[in-house]
Formats: C-alpha cells, structure tokens, sequence
C-alpha cells in the first residue's frame, strides 16, 4: 500500500507536466549515427587519448618541471608559419594504434610505429620512418559498444584492455578483459566497470594496474591489478589524482562555463571562460606537461568517448591556440614541451612540432594500410 | 503489410518520447537536459533496434539507459546542475498553497537531492515501480533502493517542508 504518498505521485505527475514535447527522432537519429560514424569511419582527423607512459606522459616537462599554472610565465602563442626547426629535440619514436570495426562482433587492433634512424628529428635531413602492424582481434557480442569506448594499450605496449558489456543491458558498464596485445585469450579481470565516456580505463604508467569505476550504488572508483584482477577501492580524491597522474602532472574539467586546470592533485587551479559550441558536455583530454595548454574535445550530447579535439586553449589568456599546421583535430602534449598534431584538413598527415609550435617533422599515414582506421591512442618514447 | 525497421523506429520515437520526456524532465530539472537524455537513450536503442524490436523490450531498454545514462553523466560531472529560479517565498497567503509554488518547490527540492536519490523517487513514485523493479532498472539491490528512497524522503522534509503534506509518510513497500 501507497497511500500515503500519493500526494508525492501528484506532485511529480503535474511536475511532469510542465516538459514540453518534442520530436527527437531526427536528433536521435543523428545521434546514433555519430555513435557509428565514430567506430567506422577513417580518422577524419588523429585523435587523441593520452597514454599515460613512464619516461613520457608522467615526466615533468623538460626544463622546468610542472610549472603552477597560476605563476607561469610564459611567451604569447603567435604561432610561426610551418618551418624546420634544427633545434627541436621531441620525443624520437611513436606508436599510434589503430582501430577498425570488422562486422558487429570484432574489433581489429593496428600499430603504426614512427622511428628516426637518427634518433631525432632533423627537418631536411632525417626523416621519419613508419611501419604497421596488425595487433590482435577482439571479439565482442553484437552491438555492444563498450570495447569501442575503453580499447586502450598499456603504456609498455604489451597488453590491452577493453570492457564488454556482458549482462548490462544499457551498455554502461561490463567486465575488464585484458589480454596480450598480439593475440590470446582474453582474462576477465572485474565487472560492473563503467565504459561510457572518456577515460572510463587507464593503466597506470608501469602498466600493472588500471584506473576504473564501478557502476554501483556508491560510485565506487579505484583500482585494478591487471594480472590477479583484484580490484581495491580508493577514496576519490586520491584516485583522480592517481588517474589524473597516469597522464601527466596536470589535469582539467570542463563545467559552469569554465575550463579549469589544476595539478593532478586539484591545487593551484587556474580557470578561464569556456563555453562548448552547443552548450552540451565536452571534456578535457589532456593538459600539456607544464599546465599551460588544455586539450578540450568537441561536444556532443551523448557520453561517448570524445576522440576530437575542438580546441587547444592557453590557459595564459584563455584564447585557442592557433596551429602553423592548421586546425588540430588531435594533440599530444610530449613531457619535452612539444607536440604531436593531427589537423582536420588532411587527417592521414601527422605533424610533430617543438615547444615553439614549429615544425619539426611530419609524416602520412599510409591510406592503404590503415585507411577505414581510426586513430584511438598513442605513446610516445 | 510490415513495417519497416526504420518505420517501426520512428513510430516507436513518435508515441514513447513524450512519456520519456516527462521522465527524463523530473531526473534533470531542465527541458534541454530532459531532451538531450532522452536523445541520447533513443540513439543506443536505435543501434540495437532489430534486436530490441525483435525481444519486445525497446522501451524498457530505453527507459534503463536513460537512468544509467543519467547517473554515468552525473557521476563523471559532466552534466552542469542546473538550479532552478528563486524558491517561492512561504507564508504568503494563497501564494505557498498555489499548485504552481508547490511544483517550483518540489522541482527545486528534487534537484538538491543526490542523483540516486531522485531516480528512486522517480522510480517509485512517478513511475510507480515497486522496489525490486526499481533495483533491477538502476542495477542496485533492492536494500540500496529501500534506504535510498528513505534518505531521499528524509532529506525532502528538511530541504523543503512546505511539501509536507507532499510526503506526509515514508513509502510502504510493494
């Protein structure tokens, strides 16, 4: 009997009334077919998803360590025309993986390695060398989106792992498999982990365990070991700060119309104006290694793994930096303080670029090898 | 003759979105958000549309993604509460009593409880489900909805005691 609370039912009834009916067909269409587009499609542009990787995403940036946002001082970001630079030392290899829809029930896993046989880039003179190769297949039951959402290679590139949805209907959350990157059987390692979103599975820099969530009543967080599976729950501070360091010394949000930068441990913020182009969620997918840049993917409206970058913002003056290269639909921020770059108009082209924003070196992903592939990760070393 | 896929879509979209919406509205407190989750919910059952068509279950799908969705957006924060206006003022005469401030009152309550505690309210008292179903729809035990529910009422009588005759008991369970 419920009797008692029927006023509470009216209440909420004419509460309800108050929403206004509108036809969603047409948005719910284009929504579905941005989920597809975004599992099938080449990388109309090179996406980003910070690889948290010893030696490279965790260092602080070269000459200066991870500088307080707050009291950088840095120079304007009036980027340069597209020139050599003989002075630029990034990072001197790449691997970026690859992802390719085969059918509704696999995933095909693909590597493309960059190299320099002289160890750096040298514009003119030592030019990258690149090869691909074909990683593993992942099996998964039939429309489930999940191991599309968390596909993710651990930092020593050895082993991947990926969330199916199993007995979760939604398709929220599912159980972590992980497995050898090359091929194998797959181990179950936790279930109910949330796979929706962005970052939802991050291995931590030495590649034993991984930061996760739960899809539980608590909103319980914490951390896996990928070889035992046992799963040990953090409070949730600390595991942001432990997720947030896996990538890099800083992190970012985006809410209330700004965007805010904070050490991986929430202090010194710094926050300037930002408002997405529809007013709908985005996210921040990385922050340079001294907090000066913020990442921030396009928006979309529904909580699937944001891939493109919609802007790069200098924290400095709030303003969107502009790329001798052209627009960035990807960015990774190196610990040297340079950047790797994908632009929307020519998405098999990677640019790398020093810590002034000039061009160092490029190279062109290979259509016949990876085409129909999207770019879902990278690390660098 | 037999529908389409795409007709059967569509037809499904037509007839079940204002009932979701009105779901979704009480869930988030604003028409855009209310939209956007239910846009959201109905492209995932699109993608999977044979097979929920084929199995009967397309709206109970779509009405657990919509609540899983909501507690994934809020949980991740990506999801900006939106307060609502001014409380209406108390103690002026015909004012309070109006069904127009009660239901400002009520959205303005809702939206400071916890995510979880609105979708069992939800979940229970506007789509009247009992709290096994409730459990099964949010993936939580039916314990975890008992005392949710019982926090979320608590809290409503001291956020906001002009509802009071609004939840005058704690709800019995079904």
């Amino acid at each position: 009997m419920n009797a008692p609370m029927d006023n509470l039912r009216s209440g909420l009834a004419d509460l309800a009334d108050d929403v206004n009916p509108v036809d969603l067909r047409d948005r719910a269409l284009r929504t579905s077919h941005r989920i597809g587009v975004r599992r099938t499609v080449l990388t109309s542009a090179l996406s980003l998803v910070l690889l948290g990787s010893a030696g490279v995403t965790a260092v602080a940036m070269t000459g200066g360590g991870g500088a307080d946002p707050d009291t950088a001082t840095t120079p304007s970001v009036s980027a340069s025309p597209p020139s050599p630079s003989a002075s630029a030392r990034p990072a001197v290899t790449g691997d970026y993986y690859f992802m390719r829809e085969a059918g509704t029930t696999k995933l095909e896993l693909h590597v493309l390695h960059e190299s320099y046989p002289c160890g750096t880039p040298e514009p003119g003179t030592c030019e990258p060398v690149t090869r691909t190769e074909k990683l593993r297949t992942i099996t998964h039951p039939a429309d489930d989106a999940c191991p599309w959402q968390t596909v993710t290679v651990s930092p020593d590139g050895r082993q991947v792992a990926w969330v199916v949805s199993a007995d979760d209907p939604s398709g929220a959350s599912g159980d972590l498999m992980i497995a050898d990157v090359r091929g194998g059987t797959a181990q179950k390692r936790g279930s109910r982990v949330l796979c929706l979103g962005t970052g939802n599975v991050v291995w931590s820099p030495d590649s034993t365990r991984l930061y996760v969530g739960k899809m539980d009543n608590a909103g319980t967080v914490g951390v896996v070991d990928a070889s035992s599976g046992k799963f040990s729950a953090m409070e949730r501070d600390a595991w942001k700060e432990a997720r947030a360091l896996a990538t890099g010394p800083f992190r970012g949000t985006i809410g209330e119309g700004r965007l805010t930068v904070t050490k991986a441990d929430g202090t010194a913020p710094r926050s300037v104006p930002y408002e997405t182009e529809h007013g709908l969620d985005a996210v921040v997918l990385g922050v340079s290694h001294d907090g000066r840049y913020a990442a921030v993917s396009t928006d979309a409206g529904d909580p699937s793994r944001r891939l493109h970058v919609a802007d790069v913002i200098d924290m400095t003056s709030g303003r969107p930096v502009t790329f001798p290269v052209g627009e960035a639909s990807s960015v990774w921020f190196l610990p040297d303080g340079s950047l790797v770059v994908g632009v929307s108009g020519d998405p098999r082209k990677v640019y790398r670029l020093d810590a002034d924003l000039r061009v160092v070196a490029q190279f062109t992903v290979d259509k016949a090898q990876l085409g129909n592939r999207m770019l879902v990760q990278a690390a660098f070393g | 003759m037999v529908d389409s896929p795409s007709a059967e879509f569509d037809s499904f979209v037509r007839h079940r979105s204002p009932a979701l919406l009105r779901a979704a509205y009480l869930l988030t407190g604003d028409q855009h958000l209310a939209e956007d989750l239910v846009q959201s919910a109905l492209a995932r059952t699109h993608r999977s549309w044979r097979r929920l068509h084929d199995s009967g279950n397309a709206e109970a799908y779509t009405r657990k993604v919509m609540y899983h969705l909501q507690v994934a957006w809020w949980r991740r924060g990506k999801v900006a509460e939106v307060l609502p206006g001014e409380l209406p003022e108390r103690g002026r005469g015909g004012d309070h009593s109006s069904a127009s401030a009660l239901k400002l009152s009520l959205r303005a309550a809702l939206l400071k409880l916890s995510d979880k505690q609105r979708a069992v309210l939800v979940l229970r008292f506007f789509e009247d489900r009992t709290e096994a179903e409730a459990a099964e729809v949010l993936g939580v035990s039916v314990g975890t909805v008992k005392s949710q529910t019982a926090k979320a009422l608590a809290r409503l009588r001291v956020i906001a005691p002009e509802l009071s005759d609004l939840h005058a008991a704690n709800g019995v369970a079904r």
